[in-house]
């Protein structure tokens, strides 16, 4: 292979990767936008919001601050551990399954992978009587437990999927030749099998975790006492029926956000590195 | 037949694809009952709970006791097809996803190839806007939609010169601006996902094709989306999925279904019916229906898959 080096910028001429990386920038600036203005509205005095301005006369960082004073930091900690919990047992339950179901053919394997999809159809509004009076019963009602147990049943179907798929995709052989050259059977998955599906992995993980953070008609019901609300719930507060303290709920909203947003950088080096250093060559 | 469970991967090499064996009867319910334990319960009682609601007359009085629970059968769904309204909700929720799920596609699969191409800047700058796209909760992305197309504060009425004009006042209008809120926040998954596939096919294949003389369309439908097929199947579903079921965007930015339901979904209107109205054994029906519908394509679509020879 004479050609080493990386295959777009050979593979096309000038102009064209111009074109795409300018219309990369365009399309990432209107997407990028509405945090944009989030930010601008978060800090901009609520009585100035009538001015035809594109950016605020004047800025006032007290928002931001009235945050952590107002009490919302408290259901920053809750949203955290229905995210963190939900995405723990999201993967303990989902590896096993979807390993097990990409490498051995058993009589109910279809049958499982059927109804684990299935269970994608309902969604968690229309079940919710159900749901409340099975939690009343345990005593779960208004419990972060609550939180972390729906919203890990309802990503466990997609997360299933896509490691099998993953799984799938790592030829047999590899393993088979890691196990004759001496892995174990637990050294062959944790050396090779896992390392190949990190990209699955994180994919279903990062799912997992936005998904159950920014979950909002479930906790709405489930969680009574502001105290025990995600930042989802409690931010539906600023948004009264009249009037809404736009300023207030953006504040807010780009706390909650800023969090997600380093996560996701930080794991998205690795979804790269992790694909480009195991790649199936 | 002496398989031993020492040797169970050496004994595969000679078979090319195992068979169910005797001695792996009992390992699936090791592997398999976690998500059992988790899903079986959670799932359950609720759909049970569902389905009973649907069929018994269960309404505000019903709950505090002040009349008796009273089965009627089929008489909700009765009720339900009867009614007008519930059919153009359903028929615009067939629209509004269908609508959802082609254009989530197409932006999610084009930037994701342009993803391939970018330089690293504008690379970094897409991935940085599409995580931060999905990241938002639904509830405050949909609010800062809402915002952007405020009638009197809104900076797209400032920009286009429209001076109070109502965004959310015209059905269809309103579903356009809901929509582009929608594919914002559900895009990303789809960028993500085929980008990591594409990055995960080998760089030969992919050198192949260019020295064939393959351009980058012929590459994309032939090459990229053939392989990635088990990608795409689980990417197509879930955006169906998703979009029919869709719901918190809706209910935020049109204040729980517009002026007279105008702007409802099926998801939001059994949602008004049970705690709105407090008609739970009305709200259940549509529930029951929603759910039967969404059985359907998913089916429809195993089905296409088998045909194509896919391995589920």
């Amino acid at each position: 292979m004479a050609h080493s080096s990386p295959a777009p910028s050979r593979a096309l001429p000038r102009l064209k990767s111009v074109v795409i990386a300018g219309s990369a920038y365009v399309i990432a600036l209107i997407f990028l936008f509405p945090y944009v203005i989030m930010l601008l509205t978060a800090v901009r005095p609520q009585d100035t919001l009538r001015e035809a301005t594109y950016l605020p006369s004047a800025f006032e960082w007290s928002s931001l601050v009235e945050f952590w004073s107002g009490g919302l930091a408290g259901n920053l900690v809750v949203t955290l551990q229905v995210a963190a919990g939900s995405t723990l047992l999201v993967l303990l339950v989902a590896l096993p399954a979807a390993y097990y179901t990409s490498r051995h053919n058993f009589r109910f394997r279809t049958g499982f992978l059927f109804l684990v999809l299935i269970t994608q159809m309902f969604q968690p509004t229309a079940m919710l009587v159900g749901i409340y009076r099975e939690f009343f019963q345990f005593g779960l009602v208004d419990t972060v437990w609550a939180l972390i147990l729906v919203n890990g049943g309802f990503n466990l179907a997609f997360a299933v999927w896509i490691l099998n798929a993953y799984f799938s995709s790592i030829p047999r052989e590899l393993e088979e030749a890691a196990f004759i050259d001496g892995n174990g059977r637990f050294g062959t998955l944790f050396r090779i099998t896992l390392p190949l599906a990190m990209p699955g992995v994180v994919t279903a993980l990062i799912f997992t975790f936005i998904a159950a953070w920014n979950e909002f008609a479930v906790a709405l019901m489930l969680t009574t006492t502001p105290a025990n609300q995600p930042l989802t719930v409690a931010l539906n507060s600023y948004i009264g029926q009249y009037q809404v303290d736009w300023q207030g709920l953006f504040a807010g909203s780009v706390i909650a956000t800023i969090p997600v947003i380093i996560l996701f950088a930080l794991i998205e080096r690795k979804v790269v590195n992790g694909l480009t250093a195991g790649s199936i060559k | 037949m002496t398989h031993t469970p020492a040797a169970p991967l050496a004994g595969r090499v000679r078979h090319a694809r195992p068979r169910a064996t005797r001695r792996g009867r009992g390992r699936p319910l090791l592997y398999l009952l976690p998500a059992a334990a988790v899903l079986v319960p959670l799932f359950g009682y609720p759909i049970y709970m569902l389905g009973l609601l649907s069929v018994f007359d269960y309404r505000q009085a019903q709950v505090s006791g002040g009349e008796p629970t009273r089965f009627i059968g089929l008489g909700n769904y009765a009720t339900l097809f009867g009614d007008e309204r519930f059919w153009s909700i359903l028929l615009q929720t067939l629209v509004f996803a269908v609508a959802l799920v082609v254009v989530t596609l197409a932006v999610g699969a084009t930037l994701a190839v342009v993803l391939t191409r970018a330089g690293r800047w504008p690379r970094l700058l897409l991935s940085l806007a599409a995580m931060a796209a999905w990241a938002a909760p639904a509830m405050t992305g949909s609010t800062v939609w809402m915002f952007l197309f405020d009638a009197d504060l809104g900076l797209v009425n400032q920009v286009l010169g429209l001076d109070g004009f109502n965004w959310f006042y015209d059905k269809w209008v309103a579903f356009g601006v809901i929509g582009a809120t929608v594919v914002w926040h559900s895009f990303p998954l789809v960028m993500v996902t085929l980008y990591a596939g594409i990055q995960a096919i080998p760089h030969s294949v992919r050198e192949a094709a260019w020295l064939d003389g393959a351009s980058e369309w012929q590459s994309f439908w032939r090459i990229i989306l053939p392989i990635l097929r088990p990608l795409v199947t689980i990417v197509v579903i879930q955006s169906i999925i998703w979009d029919f079921k869709i719901f918190t965007q809706i209910y935020v930015m049109t204040n729980g279904g517009g002026i007279a339901l105008q702007n409802s979904v099926l998801n939001v209107y059994a949602y008004q019916t049970a705690f709105g109205s407090s008609e739970y054994g009305l709200g259940s029906a549509i529930g029951v229906v929603m759910t039967l519908i969404l059985l359907v394509i998913t089916m429809f679509y195993i089905r296409a898959l088998y045909r194509t020879g896919e391995r589920l």
